[in-house]
């Protein structure tokens, strides 16, 4: 046991003076070691287990290991403004989150901008949905309309945070639907849910993956996705319903300003082969999870039109003038 | 007839007993101040508990004011000079982490302190072990930090080019 | 006695053998502040999903164990909680400790730990679903209530002056206000720098206002850091045991707040054991002696955060909520390796639940040799290493820790200056626990506070909401006696001493 911890330790020596000092290696050998993962929150939450599960792929693929690690703080505020201090040689990945990396930047100064990260690869998202209770009156998404219009801020939805997706979510379903709703921030997805079952809010703004962790408690009146879950073939879409919602908290990753081209191109196209897997695809379905492809190439003219969206969102909330 | 009352003892000097009490409600007044700016439901909480502290320390300062107070003699103790040195020598140590990297600012601060901890006159012999046994606690939590726990620890922007 | 079995499939010789390395990795862990119980689980997790699914989570509940035990260390020997859990053990540990019975207070917290961890076992085990529920009744308002309830600790932990007491206490909840506001978003208090933004850390405000005043001292005196006696008494398990029998109802009642507290998501160890401690000093007949060392301080703390592991677990395996923030990864892991929560996990997937909560029981026996074996070797070297090296190793603690909780070396700058601030006012009379008790139950009153209030507002009732419900009431009545039941009992004792005539009462 101590021989093998003084081996680690001198090779961990090693490699941190190897690593500092030799050149960037060609692209084409990327990864020749470890690559470590940022998570820009805490363990435990969405952004975790998703990486989680990334993790073994990322191995089977590369044959390096994807080293998860945390960088908790200020709704992720505390890790994407330190990304510019880290090593660009590809070998420092972090968790990127929308509607967050927009929002969070917009109308003050968290230490970060929105351009500050270079996002390589979007691989998933948690759509939006609305949640009641297994007892609720509610049993669609008319009848909670319905309950709004007739005594405007009754109905209350519980939610994470303000400023948050799920913020944006509400203040857009408003609009659309021409609605008032008593919008409760709670500290996280978990309080939110908790707020929910305990009766204290009639419905939560939450995501498919909640429903999935709780589907024996709770039911879905709508789903901001494109076409219905798999897992949930009953609950229509919110376009459906003629509402054109589509959103929800997107996740993927970034890199710090000046990481090489062809190191970006290789890490998206190992992220791009990991969401190919079948394996993968069918352990993120299950969580309640919806996979997308959003390639190196593609990221762009994704990021400009997120942007749009969350734009009009916060002119709304009053983020912004 | 009221019983005289006997006069407080100070923790510290009476003088601080006044002084403290003041800055108390100078803070909270800064913090009434600051919350101008804030929407209704975000100054609420700070607002209130501002007013507590407020009120908190103006009855503290009537209570030394009704019943007197007197300096508590005899706590001065140890020497001011190496207390400053370490905080010094901390704050240094945080500051230079991110330039000189986790293992070079650790060891450097961890011989400062051992200099600033030490009372009794150096022998080679005790530097020596004392140092040897510093460099290997220094590297033992590198090792537990960095490696097996995969806390990302500074590796320094001087060497990193 | 299908449960019996299952439990049994806990003691296979591989699960033993990572239950025993998970708890003695889990105390080390535990032990160094700022590497808290979530970031030891979290560290296990991806190592964990090569296993068998019992043995990972056999082994992630052991280290759980293993570092909510192992705060108390550092508690009693340096002054500094190694996790949130351990604030109150400092209250009377670390006096015990300067004092010279250091030993002693490890052995004690040992037997607290043991006990309590097994009454939340148990409770897991048998009263889960029904517990469980308790996790729902409690909203926003119950929570504010109980943050208020949690307040009114103040008296009791502000020696000397109360006013001094509120003073601080004001000071720590005006902290926990830095930051941008969950509730509303409004960024407060950061005057204008990035670094605030992201509030002040508990922990690490925990490391600055305990064991940055310690160093402090520690560096101005060439005296020992903690007195030794001359002969060495080893691990005085007899005396230990003496007062542990003797504090049984206090081990107890502190395990049953410690298990409750727990099922409550938004509270917490570091609650349920400043709880259990009051009530401790509350129900003592020499309540005087609590903070000056009186061992029944240390039985009480240690026995209730023990306990929150396994009542921690209720609202997480039955609910999918997890209850303290260690669970929240655990429940993580568990999703990752394909199990989902709720009843399903007493039915259909009951053996892997019940090996499971074996296994925690495992693990909580396997702390009285470990812990007993190891607290012995932590004190021993605390006690010998020369102040040189004593004082910058712990210094390497406060500033590692402090920097691996967000990696963040502003973090460190903020302990740093928080430590320094802390000393001031403790030479001034201001004790560090109300300030880092209105730091801890800031958020939770705020919180609640606001979420009221718009719920209150939505409803057209915001007098009833937060007035209405029975556990509001039950709460509010609780608080009252506990800011006037120092004043009755004072009141009680003195009409005892008139009746009884003997005594040495002056008459005035």
């Amino acid at each position: 046991m101590r021989v093998t911890h003084s081996i680690a330790l001198a090779t961990g020596f090693g490699m941190a003076i190897v690593g500092s000092f030799t050149p960037l290696a060609a692209a084409d050998d990327f990864p020749s070691k470890d690559v470590q993962y940022v998570i820009p929150f805490g363990p435990g939450g969405e952004s975790d287990i998703s990486a989680r599960l990334q993790q073994k792929y990322f191995e089977e693929i590369t044959g390096e290991q994807l080293v998860v690690q945390y960088m908790p703080g200020g709704g992720g505020a505390v890790g994407w403004s330190q990304l510019s201090d880290m090593s660009n040689d590809g070998y420092r990945i972090m968790g990127s989150n929308l509607p967050h990396i927009i929002l969070k930047p917009m109308g003050k100064d968290v230490g970060f901008q929105t351009e500050d990260l270079n996002n390589f690869f979007y691989f998933h998202y948690s759509p939006d949905a609305i949640l009641v209770r297994n007892d609720s009156p509610y049993e669609t998404l008319d009848d909670l309309i319905q309950a709004a219009e007739q005594t405007p801020g009754a109905v209350t939805f519980s939610g994470s945070g303000t400023y948050s997706a799920n913020d944006v979510a509400n203040t857009r379903f408003q609009q659309l639907a021409d609605i008032t709703t008593t919008y409760i921030p709670f500290k996280g997805t978990g309080a939110a849910v908790t707020a929910l079952l305990g009766g204290q809010v009639q419905a939560e703004w939450g995501y498919t993956t909640v429903a999935a962790n709780h589907q024996d408690k709770v039911r879905m009146l709508a789903v901001a996705a494109e076409e219905r879950h798999p897992m949930f073939p009953d609950v229509p879409t919110f376009n459906e319903l003629g509402y054109d919602m589509v959103g929800g908290a997107y996740r993927g990753m970034a890199v710090p300003e000046g990481t090489p081209e062809e190191v970006q191109q290789e890490l998206s196209e190992i992220f791009q082969q990991i969401n190919e897997n079948p394996e993968f695809q069918q352990e993120m379905q299950d969580l309640g999870f919806v996979l997308m492809d959003v390639p190196l190439e593609e990221m762009d003219a994704f990021m400009a039109e997120r942007q749009e969206v969350y734009e009009a969102t916060a002119r709304e909330l009053g983020l912004i003038d | 007839m009221m019983k005289a009352r006997p006069r407080m003892q100070a923790t510290c000097s009476a003088r601080s007993e006044f002084l403290l009490p003041l800055l108390f409600i100078a803070v909270s007044g800064l913090c009434i101040w600051q919350a101008r700016d804030m929407s209704q439901l975000g100054a609420i909480f700070p607002v209130t508990i501002a007013v507590v502290i407020l009120i908190a320390g103006v009855l503290r300062l009537g209570q030394l004011v009704m019943h007197g107070v007197h300096s508590n003699v005899g706590r001065e103790r140890g020497s001011t000079p190496r207390r400053v040195l370490l905080v010094l020598a901390m704050t240094a140590w945080a500051l230079i982490m991110p330039w000189a990297g986790f293992l070079l600012a650790g060891l450097a601060s961890f011989v400062t302190l051992m200099l600033i901890a030490q009372h009794e006159p150096w022998t080679p012999r005790r530097l020596l072990g004392h140092l040897i046994a510093g460099a290997v606690l220094v590297a033992g939590f590198y090792g537990l930090f960095a490696l097996l726990l995969n806390v990302p620890l500074p590796v320094g922007k001087w060497w990193m080019g | 006695m299908e449960i019996l079995s299952y439990t049994l499939g806990a003691l296979s010789p591989v699960n033993l053998g990572l239950a025993l390395l998970g708890v003695a990795s889990g105390i080390i862990i535990g032990a160094l502040p700022g590497l808290s119980a979530t970031m030891a689980v979290a560290v296990l997790v991806p190592v964990t999903f090569g296993m068998a699914p019992e043995s990972a989570l056999i082994m992630l509940g052991a280290i759980y164990t293993g570092a909510i035990y192992g705060g108390s260390y550092s508690a009693i020997l340096v002054n500094t909680p190694g996790t949130p859990s351990a604030i109150a053990t400092t209250f009377d540990g670390f006096p015990m400790a300067k004092r010279g019975d250091g030993d002693l207070a490890v052995t004690l917290s040992t037997l607290a730990s043991v006990a309590g961890g097994v009454v939340g076992v148990l409770a897991l085990l048998t009263l889960a679903p029904l517990l469980a529920q308790v996790a729902l009744s409690f909203g926003p308002v119950e929570y504010f209530w109980l943050a208020i309830f949690g307040l009114t600790l103040i008296s009791a932990l502000s020696e000397g002056s109360t006013l001094k007491g509120f003073m601080g206490a004001g000071f720590g909840l005006l902290l926990s206000t830095i930051g941008v506001a969950v509730v509303g978003g409004d960024t407060r208090y950061t005057f204008g720098s990035q670094v605030l933004l992201g509030g002040i850390e508990t922990v690490s405000a925990l490391i600055g206002l305990y064991c940055i005043p310690v160093l402090i001292d520690l560096v101005a005196t060439p005296e020992a850091h903690l007195k030794v006696d001359e002969e060495q008494r080893g691990i005085r398990l007899r005396e230990g045991l003496g007062h542990a029998w003797l504090g049984k109802l206090n081990l107890l009642r502190s395990a049953t707040i410690g298990t409750v507290v727990a099922i409550l998501p938004g509270a917490g160890g570091s609650i349920a054991s400043l709880v259990s401690y009051s009530e401790a000093r509350r129900a003592s007949r020499d309540a005087s002696s609590f903070g000056k060392g009186n061992p029944q301080g240390v039985l009480a703390t240690e026995s209730a955060n023990n306990a929150t592991v396994g009542g921690g677990f209720i609202p997480t395996l039955v609910l999918g909520i997890p209850g303290t923030p260690p669970d929240a990864v655990i429940l993580g892991a568990l999703l990752v390796q394909g199990f989902r929560t709720g009843p399903e996990l007493f039915t259909t997937n009951a053996s892997i639940t019940y090996t499971f909560i074996g296994g925690l029981f495992l693990a909580t026996c396997l702390l009285l040799p470990l812990g007993l074996l190891i607290g012995r070797y932590a004190f021993k070297s605390i006690i010998t290493i020369p102040k040189a090296l004593l004082v910058p190793t712990i210094a390497f603690m406060t500033v590692i820790g402090t920097y691996a909780i967000r990696n963040s070396v502003s973090d460190v700058v903020i302990m740093l200056t928080l430590g320094v601030v802390g000393w001031l006012l403790n030479r001034y009379g201001f004790r560090p626990s109300p300030i880092v008790l209105g730091l801890i139950l800031g958020p939770i009153a705020e919180q609640g506070f606001v979420q009221g209030f718009l719920m209150g507002r939505a409803s057209g009732a915001v007098v009833s909401t937060f007035f209405g419900g029975p556990i509001s009431l039950t709460i509010i009545a609780l608080s009252v006696l506990s800011v006037f039941y120092p004043m009755i009992k004072v009141r009680r004792a003195r009409r005892r001493g008139h009746d009884g005539g003997g005594s040495h009462q002056e008459v005035s």
